[in-house]
């Protein structure tokens, strides 16, 4: 009956409000009502209904949690051919802070009438605090807690992040691990979204590693993922949580008491369940500091770390114009990549060219490190002995909270005088330069162009310019104007009836100008058959049927049906009348009426001109 | 004063006058000149004075390009080669200058070799400017509706007369495709580094971190224009901003 309404509220870990009207009910209910910040809860919403498609029901924005769907499950029951459907869609909530909150109402709509349940209360606990249970799931714990142990009594996974600095300058290596902690089996592989590090270079350090670790009298599997970190800039900067997803075995399932659940309780059959946990841990905040001011020298580029310069040649006696090779060599631990050429001092005579760099990297110890080797081409232009350098290279030691300035060098090179004969091309080949480019550097360029060209604005391109394009139209429009007049040939060559009408007009006139000529000698009988033949042909052409059988009654009935104006077609069938008496019967016609016949002839055809 | 003012106003238009009495021809032909006798920093302002007035051609690009290679601007010389090339594509002259200033460059970017075929099949696209294809898309154009005023008179010889329009036809389009992108190129904005060195920056601020630097020389694309910095691009996934006066748009 509609006017009952149940509402129940029970407050035993389960709050549920039950709505029951008419064919469908909706119910919401979460495993526990108070939890700490680093327990989740599950939410099901049951909704129960003798229909077979359930909708969806909404779920409103949950402040305080973070929602994650963990799929649905329907049940169908036919009794007495009664169909009776039992949907409950599962979610899992993440709570993001402590403090009391409020979930819900959840709604549904069906058939125009919205059911509702809930609103539940929950109590989010500080961290530590939950309730001694059942196996719980836990996520996070605080950077550098190294007493996590003590505060998870019996959680069978558990991630965490931290870094191994919370203050660090520009470009300095964070090291950011990822820990997973599992002492149960997965179902499957874990899903891990990596935590955002917006304003930062990042450099992942493989391997992951794996080990064995005692936290509070448990064993767990930890698995290690770390990421080399390098702040672009100073500020303080977040690093986001991370999150993963796995599914561990459904123990409450596996262990349920009920006797009829006969498929669950086979521990290995094709029904068992994963149940799904999510993890996510604490965002961490990491100050950038800026690199000092105080003391930063001149050739200064912004690399940090520990570095090594050092500086060789392949040989040092060469011809003039001949390359030698010269090899900067940068090696240290920081951001490899970043590391910029130091600067070869100029000098006259010898010309110094960059032909490329190359870097190796290595990870060892989860610490960036390695090499970057700047190459460069030396060509001295003349005989004589040269001194390149020294090489200045200059870096901030974080360590030391310094700027170390170093010097390499100089490196003395000698060139002596070229033999005539240029010797033959060197098989040696420096890196980044192609043997080409090494012989056209002896080369000079090309001589000026003299002739006095014509200039014109940079802009001036043809298809800008307007009579072009007008040059280039008009030949399709000549094409059109052809093709039109060959189409109209055609037609007046094949269709007898479009080539009359359109003689008709120029045949009438011709006529009618012979009349006019008659006219002037007075001949009234021979006037009025000539305008009789001029109008019946008119007619005729222009309806296409033969001369002969035109009678005004057919000229009626076929104007109209051309849609003729009736006054036009009573006007012709007065001229007709006139032109009749004037040849059968004895009337007497002075020159002002056949004016006028005339006049109302011409005026006729021009009529009918318009209509066909 | 007054006289004075009038003696500036006259001395003005005398000083712009001589300028402007000149004819562009004459101001090619005095730079030229200047560049016989070595005084390259005086054929570079009068070749840039053309460029000023808008009075352009291969030729000039090319002249100035060599001057500021005799100056050792490379990356101005590569910025006038380049341009000179957009408008005389075949000309070798100014392809062995331009592979000899690429030369002396510092940065060296990869730039991927084409393969013969493909060299054999873009030979009009590469040896022919815009105006030299729009003139080939035209007459094959004029050619098509030609033979098609024809074909209406001649009813008896359609036939063959449509084979040879259909023909006509796939050289206009594969034509006109070359004319459109070669347009495109025209209107993409490809710059080169002009000054020494300049460090690409993550950002358009001297705070942001250095990406990695460039001398002078370097071609490169603008992907965006701030206020007084470029956000540019070059061949690999190399990003990265730079002070907008460092480089010369092409």
């Amino acid at each position: 009956m509609k006017k009952v309404l149940v509402f129940s509220v029970a407050v035993f870990l389960f709050v549920s409000g039950v709505c029951l009207a008419g064919e469908i009910s909706i119910s919401a209910s979460v495993d526990k009502q108070e939890i700490a910040l680093d327990e989740q809860l599950v939410l099901t919403i049951i909704v129960n209904g003798d229909v077979s498609n359930i909708p969806q029901p909404g779920i409103p924005a949950m402040n305080g949690f973070t929602a994650y769907s963990s799929g649905r499950s329907q049940n169908i029951s036919i009794i007495n051919g009664h169909v009776t459907s039992t949907v409950s869609f599962n979610y899992i909530l993440v709570p993001n802070d402590e403090g009391d909150y409020t979930l819900g109402p959840f709604t549904i709509e069906y058939n125009g009438k919205t059911y509702s349940a809930g609103p539940i209360d929950v109590k989010v606990m500080p961290r530590g605090t939950a309730a001694a249970q059942a196996p719980s799931y836990s996520s996070p714990s605080q950077p550098q807690d190294h007493q996590r142990g003590s505060q998870k009594p019996g959680k069978e996974l558990f991630i965490e992040t931290y870094v191994d600095k919370l203050r660090a300058y520009v470009n300095e290596q964070v090291t950011l691990t990822f820990a997973f902690y599992q002492s149960v089996d997965l179902f499957q592989n874990p899903v891990y979204n990596p935590p955002s590090t917006t304003g930062f270079w990042t450099e992942d350090m493989p391997p992951q590693k794996k080990y064995y670790k005692v936290v509070n009298e448990a064993r767990y599997l930890v698995t290690e993922i770390k990421t080399a970190l390098f702040a672009t800039s100073p500020g303080e900067f977040i690093i986001g949580s991370a999150r993963l997803e796995a599914s561990v075995e459904d123990l409450e399932r596996v262990f349920s008491r009920n006797p009829f659940d006969i498929f669950d309780r086979v521990p290995f059959s094709m029904f068992r369940k994963g149940k799904p946990v999510i993890l996510t841990t604490e965002p961490i905040r990491v100050e950038i500091l800026p690199l000092p001011e105080e003391g930063k020298p001149q050739d200064f580029k912004g690399d940090v770390g520990n570095y090594d310069i050092t500086v060789e040649t392949d040989k040092n006696n060469v011809e003039e114009n001949q390359p030698i090779s010269l090899k900067i060599k940068i090696s240290g631990k920081g951001n490899i990549k970043t590391i910029s050429s130091p600067h070869v001092p100029e000098m006259d005579d010898v010309k110094v060219h960059d032909s490329g760099s190359s870097e190796n990297i290595s990870k060892a110890d989860y610490i960036v490190q390695g090499e970057k080797a700047f190459e460069k081409v030396v060509i001295p232009k003349r005989p004589g002995s040269f001194t390149i350098g020294p090489i200045g290279y200059s870096y901030f030691d974080p360590a030391a909270k310094k700027y170390v300035e170093k010097n390499v060098g100089p490196v003395e090179v000698m060139a002596i005088k070229s033999k005539e004969q240029p010797a033959p091309e060197q098989a040696v080949l420096f890196p980044g330069l192609t043997k080409e480019e090494v012989r056209l550097l002896k080369k000079d360029i090309a001589y000026i162009k003299t002739s006095v060209p014509r200039l014109r604005p940079r802009d001036a391109f043809l298809y800008k310019n307007k009579i072009f394009i007008a040059f280039n139209i008009f030949p399709l429009l000549l094409l059109i104007l052809f093709y039109i007049s060959e189409v109209h040939k055609e037609r007046l060559r094949t269709d007898i009836g479009y080539a009359r009408s359109r003689r008709a007009r120029g045949m009438a006139a011709k006529r009618l100008k012979a009349a006019k000529g008659i006219m002037l000698k007075h001949d009234v009988k021979a006037f009025y058959a000539e305008i009789n033949r001029a109008v019946i042909e008119y007619v005729a052409d222009k309806l296409n049927i033969p001369h002969a059988s035109i009678t005004k009654d057919i000229l009626e009935i076929r104007l109209e049906e051309k849609g003729c104006s009736r006054e036009n077609i009573e006007r012709l069938k007065e001229l007709f009348d006139i032109c009749d008496m004037a040849r059968f019967a004895s009337g007497k016609f002075d020159r002002e009426d056949m004016q006028r016949s005339l006049g109302e002839a011409s005026e006729v055809i021009t009529e009918l001109e318009k209509r066909a | 004063m007054k006289k004075f003012t009038l003696l500036l106003i006259f001395s003005f238009f005398i000083s712009t006058g001589v300028v402007f009495a000149q004819s562009p021809e004459e101001i090619y032909r005095k730079a030229n000149i200047n560049y016989e006798n070595e005084d390259y920093e005086k054929a570079v302002s009068l070749y840039e004075m053309l460029l000023k007035i808008d009075r352009v051609g291969p030729e000039v690009f090319y002249n100035l390009g060599n001057s500021y290679f005799k100056l050792k601007k490379i990356g101005r010389a590569i910025v006038n080669y380049r341009r000179a090339l957009r408008l005389a594509p075949g000309d070798r002259d100014i392809s062995h200058n331009l592979k000899l200033a690429r030369a002396m460059t510092v940065d060296k970017i990869e730039r991927p070799e084409k393969g013969f075929l493909v060299k054999a099949l873009l030979l009009p696209y590469d040896s022919m400017n815009i105006d030299q294809l729009t003139i080939f898309v035209s007459m094959a154009y004029l050619c098509i509706v030609t033979l098609l005023i024809v074909s209406i008179f001649f009813a008896a010889r359609r036939r063959g007369l449509f084979y040879a329009v259909g023909t006509l036809a796939a050289i206009l389009i594969v034509f006109f495709i070359f004319l459109a992108s070669k347009i495109r190129a025209k209107n993409s904005k490809e710059a080169v580094v002009v000054v020494d060195s300049v460090d690409a920056r993550s950002g358009p601020k001297e705070d942001y971190l250095l990406q990695f630097t460039l001398h002078e020389g370097s071609e490169i694309r603008i992907v965006e224009d701030a206020q007084d910095w470029r956000e540019i691009d070059l061949s690999k996934d190399l990003r990265g901003w730079i002070p907008k006066d460092s480089v010369e748009a092409i």
